[in-house]
């Protein structure tokens, strides 16, 4: 039990750090669980340390954005300018609204996803893993990447096209020609893809000097509307549903339901965001499916302990409970204390962005560096071979990013290349 | 003066006795090299060698890797799969057989087999061996995609089973797919089928000792005594005292019953070797 509460807590710090400190990605957390992976810690632990620094970077992103305009997560930089809008004491007012939007938001999609994994998960339903479902929702999920960038459709099929021609693992089932394109990229690790294309290329960005920061004391309460946080924890709970990058897509449709309010927009948009972080991991419960950077991450950190997320939450874990029981449990109680901390010390987080802010990315420098050399311990190919392929990753990062076009589709299309090519080579097989 | 420099040398030199006694008994440092994938059966066996010598750990991206990596290292201890054997064969990889035991003149340290079991749901009610003529029924059998292939379905087919044969990556997507209503049958390793409990109904076995034998209800199957071997070997100068670390593992031991493997006293390199060769000329295109 003390080893779940230490988690919880290493949990709490790496999301509050990668809220507070935009050169963190979101996805820090599962970044670091790479570390630990081949030790084969238990799917709790993983679980509730991933939920946590998740959540983490939603709620302290906010008070990052706020307090120094530096957009702790991608998903806040949609109302920069609001903030100049604002007086101090608004933003005093906002900081405990967006704490209190953001607590709500996150626990009532908690328990969402609790009723719904418990009552119509597969142990209910073994259907749901069926090959017409997953043809389905993996279809769908395809589908809806072309909404990431619609008008370069073409670039996005092409993407796709190349994540499923060299994704596929050992698949003896493939046609020789397809089975000698994938053994070019064989060992290719999902973290050495993430790094080349969207972690490298997002180093350069040149980091904003913050010159000033206002001090603000005490943050209270000026009257939150528990319906409009309502209307906001829907959309979030919605928007979170759909592939690729959730958390914006609820952050930027909440924001347009705030009115000509700038202190509206933002508490909707920050509530929603809260939300979306822990639906889209409803996909990845119940059917196994990623669906953004967090979950695809998690995805292939559950591939590599050799374990299926879906079958893994139902077994009985501490006190008799089923691991998802104990899984949702502790992270309600992680949301206590991120309101807690969200809605305290903000002037000491402000000066630690404002500190820490230009020399961050020297650190995550340092940091990727560490996680290679942890990832090339474990990969299934040398040094040379994986620099070879980790380069050729960081090209084609750059060159798309040239180009302004997200790697996302490539991304997706490289994780689930192996179980979408599974399914039709079945499917072929069962009804032709 | 003297007496006290005379004790000296002889502590000095008791010391350095007693180190180099234990250096010459202190264990090899083992490296175990996996040449299956980590989550296959075969890796969570190479997984349980190492843990039971203490080694280091190796995972090869394939067989010519294994092998190079093997003749490059001191103490290496290879796991051999011989249904890695077997598709390396069929993929035309190299270096992927026994015989790079008698090259590298390394010596068996063990060799284990572990049957199938060909299984439905509990609440299926199909018959595997039915009539033929029924072929409405659609009825198919899901195994590990190395073996879906058309010269295994005709012979299934000439046995006199109906059966369309669906390839999967392992026996754990064949059971989900089993579970799912996706296919009837599941051609799965028998540790994993009969963890299910009452879930499955497993009507057939590849174990001729089993009274399920598949063998007796499909005469015409060219494999019906189908096996999966792992063949662990070594460069170690000292294999007797390798295999004596592995006996005498209480987890290793616990492993090797829990998941239904069998040591095999009676089977040599080169019998191992000829079984993937049968396999080859049997099912390869």
């Amino acid at each position: 039990m003390l080893d779940l509460v230490f988690v919880s807590f290493a949990g709490i710090l790496v999301g509050m750090l990668a809220g507070l400190l935009p050169a963190l990605p979101v996805f820090t957390g599962p970044l670091i669980l790479y570390y630990f992976v081949q030790d084969y810690y238990p799917v709790e632990y993983l679980l509730v340390f991933w939920l946590a620094s998740y959540s983490g970077t939603q709620f302290f992103g906010s008070i990052a954005t706020i307090t120094t305009r530096i957009p702790g997560e991608e998903s806040a930089a949609i109302y920069l300018d609001d903030i100049d809008n604002l007086t101090t004491e608004q933003k005093r007012n906002l900081l405990y609204d967006t704490a209190l939007g953001s607590y709500i938001a996150a626990t009532l999609s908690l328990v969402f996803v609790w009723i719904v994994v418990t009552y119509f998960g597969i142990g209910m339903f073994p259907e749901l893993m069926s090959m017409p479902v997953q043809i389905a929702v993996y279809s769908l999920a395809i589908l809806l990447f072309f909404l990431i960038q619609p008008s370069k459709w073409i670039i996005t099929v092409a993407l796709i096209a190349t994540g499923l021609l060299i994704g596929p693992r050992q698949n003896y089932a493939l046609p020789d020609v397809w089975y000698d394109i994938q053994q070019l990229y064989n060992g290719y690790t999902l973290y050495m893809v993430v790094l080349g294309t969207i972690i490298f290329p997002a180093l350069i960005d040149p980091a904003k000097r913050i010159t000033e920061v206002e001090r603000f004391g005490r943050v209270r309460n000026r009257g939150y509307s528990i319906l409009t946080g309502l209307r906001s924890t829907l959309i979030g709970a919605v928007a979170g549903l759909i592939p690729g990058p959730s958390a914006s897509v609820a952050t930027a449709f909440a924001y347009r339901t705030g009115g000509d309010s700038s202190y509206r927009r933002i508490l909707n948009a920050e509530t929603a965001n809260n939300s979306a972080v822990v639906t889209c991991a409803l996909p990845f419960f119940l059917l196994g499916l990623p669906i953004n950077q967090n979950t695809l991450l998690m995805s292939n950190i559950m591939d590599v302990q050799s374990l299926d997320i879906v079958s893994a939450i139902q077994e009985t874990g501490m006190f008799g409970w089923t691991i998802f029981d104990l899984v949702i449990a502790i992270s309600l109680c992680v949301m206590v204390i991120y309101f807690w901390l969200s809605t305290h010390l903000i002037d000491f987080y402000a000066g630690l962005v404002q500190r820490l802010h230009h020399h961050m990315r020297w650190v995550v420098a340092l940091i990727l560096l560490a996680l290679i050399a942890v990832d090339l311990q474990y990969a299934e190919i040398g040094l040379g071979r994986y620099l070879m392929l980790l380069a050729s990753f960081t090209v084609l990062g750059f060159w798309l990013r040239k180009l302004k076009i997200s790697a996302i589709p490539f991304l997706f299309a490289v994780i689930l290349a192996d179980k979408v090519i599974w399914l039709g080579i079945q499917a072929s097989a069962i009804y032709f | 003066m003297k007496k006290l420099l005379i004790a000296l040398v002889a502590v000095i030199a008791v010391g350095a006795g007693a180190y180099t006694v234990r250096l010459a008994n202190a264990a090899p440092e083992y490296t175990v090299i996996n040449q299956s994938s980590k989550a296959s059966p075969a890796g969570v066996f190479a997984q349980a060698v190492r843990k039971a010598v203490d080694g280091k750990w190796y995972q090869s991206s394939n067989c010519t890797d294994a092998s190079a990596k093997f003749n490059s290292t001191k103490d290496a201890v290879m796991v051999y799969n011989s249904s890695v054997a077997f598709a390396a064969l069929n993929k035309k990889l190299e270096n992927c057989q026994l015989d790079e035991v008698a090259k590298s003149n390394a010596k068996v340290v063990l060799i284990s087999s572990s049957r199938m079991l060909i299984c439905q749901r509990a609440d299926a009610n199909t018959d595997l061996f039915g009539d033929p003529s029924r072929a409405e029924e659609n009825l198919t059998l899901g195994m590990a995609s190395m073996y879906a292939v058309p010269k295994h379905e005709a012979q299934w087919n000439a046995s006199g089973s109906a059966v369309k044969i669906v390839p999967y990556s392992g026996s754990k997507t064949v059971l989900q797919a089993l579970m799912a209503g996706d296919i009837n049958w599941g051609w799965m390793g028998q540790s994993l089928a009969l963890k299910q409990g009452d879930k499955l109904k497993c009507e057939y076995s590849t174990d001729p000792l089993s009274t399920q034998f598949l063998g007796k209800r499909a005469p015409k199957l060219v494999i019906p005594d189908f096996r999966i071997n792992v063949v662990v070997y070594s460069n170690t100068a000292n294999v007797e005292r390798l295999r004596e670390t592995l006996n005498n593992s209480s987890a290793f031991q616990n492993y090797i019953t829990s998941s239904k493997n069998k040591v095999e006293s009676g089977l040599d390199a080169k019998s191992v070797d000829q079984y993937v060769q049968r396999m080859y000329n049997t099912w390869a295109d």
